[in-house]
């Protein structure tokens, strides 16, 4: 799974990834109204969302799973629409966790996807959008804490279709101890896609002796009226800021913990739900 | 170079770069030529042709294994329209190298003295090589420069003299022929190109320069380009290159080693303007030590199809390397660049800085990558692509990709790609500029900080054709 949308270098293995993992039966739901879902059993499901034109939806999913378990949303929004999708990962379990989502956006819609990661087992997400409609726009945000031997293996990929078609792609995160994190962001304009923006950022806290981070952000054009960025910034704490938190009475640790929080901080202030905020702080309290 | 006016977009563009200046050629009824393709007897004969010793034998024909057994990568430009049976791996003008420019014969002669080339040697230069398909016709090094130990000369009398087991020691070992297929056909067929040594403490102040002209319709170049730059030393090379345009396929799978010692420096400076049916496959790497400094200098303007990507191995405490590289695709042609670079010594540096400009359907791709290992504590690297789009029916991509492995890296990325701002544009004409003019200096700016590395006389004149390209295609 994985899959990029063009190859490189073979040796880096970043092409696609190999995933172990036998699918059992599908629970298949149909939604075409907002729905909040406990997923607490090792269990596969495809939630299949249609969002009507002018209305709005929001899909939250919380795993609590504790073995292994495959989540599949196929959405459509429609004109005018909005589909928000949050996926909190407060499991604590031993297996995986795989997400695949692959969503259709019509003319003026809206899709927000906001994935929090802050427990301890293997995520594998998958997330493909194409933006067909013209003025339609996709956000994506992600907070991720890698800690153990933790793999984190995530891919996103935005095709720009329509005119005027926006898309942002913020991925924040920490990596401890011997975290493996791959993050492989596509941004892909089509001919046709005038007046399109596109926006990768990539912010990545090193902290542990054996972490490996990779990155591979990706900017795919074949229209001439656009905008593409990205941008990462990698690094170990900044020295400065912590001397800085350091002359205002707080320690190491203290301001470390700060950081760690700030990565969650903006993405749970965004989807201002009680229980998964506390169940998000008590995952970081294990590290912070 | 025509600029014309597009009536039903009133778009200023222009036609294409002159490159009449490249593309004239000679018959070559008086040249040794193998037949075309890749066998164990073509092999042997360019082995026997140039009299190997019985280790570079045998590498080749481990080569020619090699070759047979590695697929072609399943990343990166097509090669379809590459067929190794149809390339004639070696083609030599019946002559011999000359170190007096005078006793080139007139033929050959007369395509350098187009090209610009020795005039550049007289003006600025402290020695010269050239090479004519697939062997040196031409080489020579400033007296003053060879009294102070620099060793200038071609791979196979180095293989012979002084030299030999150096060469023994170093070559395809930093780009070994497993590395990837046509590291292998470069193994099994390697011919020409250069050997430079600079002794510890020797700093040559004025650039070396080597000259790639491909005439042969239908023939390959794999010129192998080795260079020692010893402690304390500094050099700036440089490479250019260019071949008359065929209806067929031509090949360049050229190799450069690089060695640079403890806290020397080397600037490896190339213009590349293969003609547009050229595959340009070629390999390049450095090995920096401690203290070290490794700068390229990457124009990619011509071929067909192009795969190069040099590769930094920052292997010392300390070591540095700066990649400066600009790509220009039009009509017809695929560039597929940028670098790679590995971290291992600590406290390295890195810092990647690319432009690239898409036109008239050209597509270009910017693909990099960097390793920082888990050994290279401390170290930094910054990796900034542009790209300027100036029509829909070309296309620009970039694929960055990173490895970091050590908690204490700092590591920074930067990409954009679009096309000129109306805003500036505007703000620029609010100050008295014509929207034409207003235009050309953006886009004058956007390429300025690698064109302003390109090195020397002869390179100026291309800067010339490419600002000016870009001044008439916008708008």
């Amino acid at each position: 799974m994985n899959r990029m949308p063009v190859r490189t270098f073979n040796r880096l293995k970043m092409n696609e990834s190999r995933l172990e993992y036998a699918q059992g039966d599908v629970r298949e739901l149909n939604i075409e109204e907002s729905l909040r879902l406990d997923y607490n059993r090792d269990e596969d499901i495809r939630i299949n969302v249609k969002v009507r034109d002018g209305e709005e939806l929001s899909l939250i999913v919380n795993f609590t799973f504790k073995g292994s378990a495959g989540l599949e949303i196929n959405g459509k929004v429609g004109r005018g629409s909005a589909l928000t999708v949050i996926e909190a990962d407060n499991a604590a379990r031993t297996g995986k966790l795989i997400s695949r989502v692959h969503v259709s956006v019509s003319d003026e819609g809206d899709f927000k996807h906001i994935q929090l990661y802050p427990a301890r087992g293997d995520v594998y997400t998958d997330c493909i959008v194409d933006l067909e409609g013209k003025g339609s726009s996709f956000d994506a945000g992600m907070a991720y804490l890698g800690r153990g031997g933790q793999i984190l293996d995530i891919n996103h990929v935005a095709t720009h279709y329509g005119k005027k078609s926006r898309s942002h792609i913020h991925a924040d995160g920490v990596l401890m101890d011997r975290a493996s994190k791959l993050f492989k962001g596509t941004i892909d304009f089509k001919t046709g896609c005038a007046g399109s923006k596109g926006q990768e950022q990539e912010k990545v806290l090193l902290l542990g002796d054996e972490i490996i981070n990779r990155s591979i952000p990706v900017i795919l054009c074949t229209e001439e009226d656009v905008e593409g960025s990205h941008g990462a910034a990698i690094g170990s704490m900044d020295e400065e800021m912590l001397l800085y938190l350091q002359s205002r009475g707080l320690s190491e640790d203290d301001a470390r913990r700060m950081v760690i929080k700030g990565m969650f901080g903006r993405l749970l202030d965004e989807i201002n739900d009680e229980e998964i905020s506390e169940m998000t702080v008590k995952q970081l309290a294990e590290v912070v | 170079m025509t600029i014309m006016k597009d009536k039903n977009e009133n778009k200023t563009y222009v036609e294409d770069i002159d490159r009449s200046m490249y593309d004239f050629r000679n018959e070559d009824a008086d040249a040794f030529r193998l037949e075309d393709g890749l066998t164990e007897e073509i092999v042997l004969k360019i082995s026997e042709e140039k009299n190997d010793p019985e280790w570079m034998r045998q590498l080749r024909l481990k080569s020619l294994e090699l070759y047979n057994k590695i697929e072609v990568p399943d990343w990166g430009p097509a090669l379809d329209g590459l067929d190794i049976d149809h390339i004639a791996t070696y083609v030599r003008k019946n002559t011999k190298m000359a170190d007096n420019w005078d006793e080139v014969p007139e033929e050959i002669k007369d395509t350098f003295e187009k090209l610009g080339i020795p005039q550049a040697e007289r003006k600025s230069l402290a020695g010269v090589g050239a090479q004519y398909d697939s062997e040196l016709v031409y080489h020579n090094v400033r007296e003053d420069v060879a009294k102070r130990g620099v060793v200038y000369t071609d791979i196979e009398s180095a293989l012979r003299g002084e030299y030999a087991d150096l060469i023994k020691e170093k070559f395809m070992h930093l780009i070994p022929p497993n590395d990837h297929k046509f590291a292998a056909l470069h193994g099994a067929v390697w011919s020409g190109g250069s050997f430079v040594y600079v002794p510890k403490g020797v700093k040559v102040d004025i650039p070396l320069q080597s000259y790639f002209r491909l005439n042969a319709k239908g023939a390959g170049q794999f010129e192998h380009t080795l260079i020692i730059v010893e402690e304390d030393a500094d050099l700036h090379f440089i490479e250019g290159c260019s071949a008359p345009k065929y209806n067929v396929a031509n090949l360049h799978a050229g190799c450069v080693e690089l060695y640079v010692g403890r806290n020397a420096r080397l600037r490896y400076s190339t213009i590349e303007n293969w003609s547009k049916n050229m595959y340009n496959l070629n390999s390049k790497r450095a090995i920096i030590e401690e203290g070290g400094r490794i700068e390229w200098v990457s124009g990619s303007f011509g071929s067909h199809i192009s795969c190069l990507y040099p590769m930094s191995i920052l292997k010392g405490d300390r070591s540095t390397m700066e990649f400066t590289g600009i790509s220009f695709a039009n009509d017809d042609q695929n560039l597929d660049t940028g670098a790679k670079v590995v971290h291992i010594g600590e406290d390295t540096s890195s810092y990647i800085n690319t432009k690239s400009i898409s036109k008239g359907g050209g597509v270009c791709t910017f693909r990099s990558s960097l390793s920082i290992e888990k050994s290279a504590k401390r170290s930094k690297a910054a990796v900034s692509c542009e790209s300027l789009m100036l029509d829909s029916e070309s296309r620009s991509d970039t694929i960055p990709a990173m490895d970091i492995r050590c908690a204490d890296a700092d590591v920074g990325h930067e990409a954009q790609i679009g096309r000129i701002s109306d805003d500036a544009v505007l703000y620029l004409m609010s100050r008295g500029m014509s929207e034409e003019d207003a235009r050309a200096l953006i886009v004058s700016g956007f390429a300025d900080n690698v064109s302003k590395e390109l090195p020397l006389e002869y390179a100026i004149e291309m800067n010339n054709l490419i600002r000016l390209e870009m001044k008439g295609s916008i708008g």
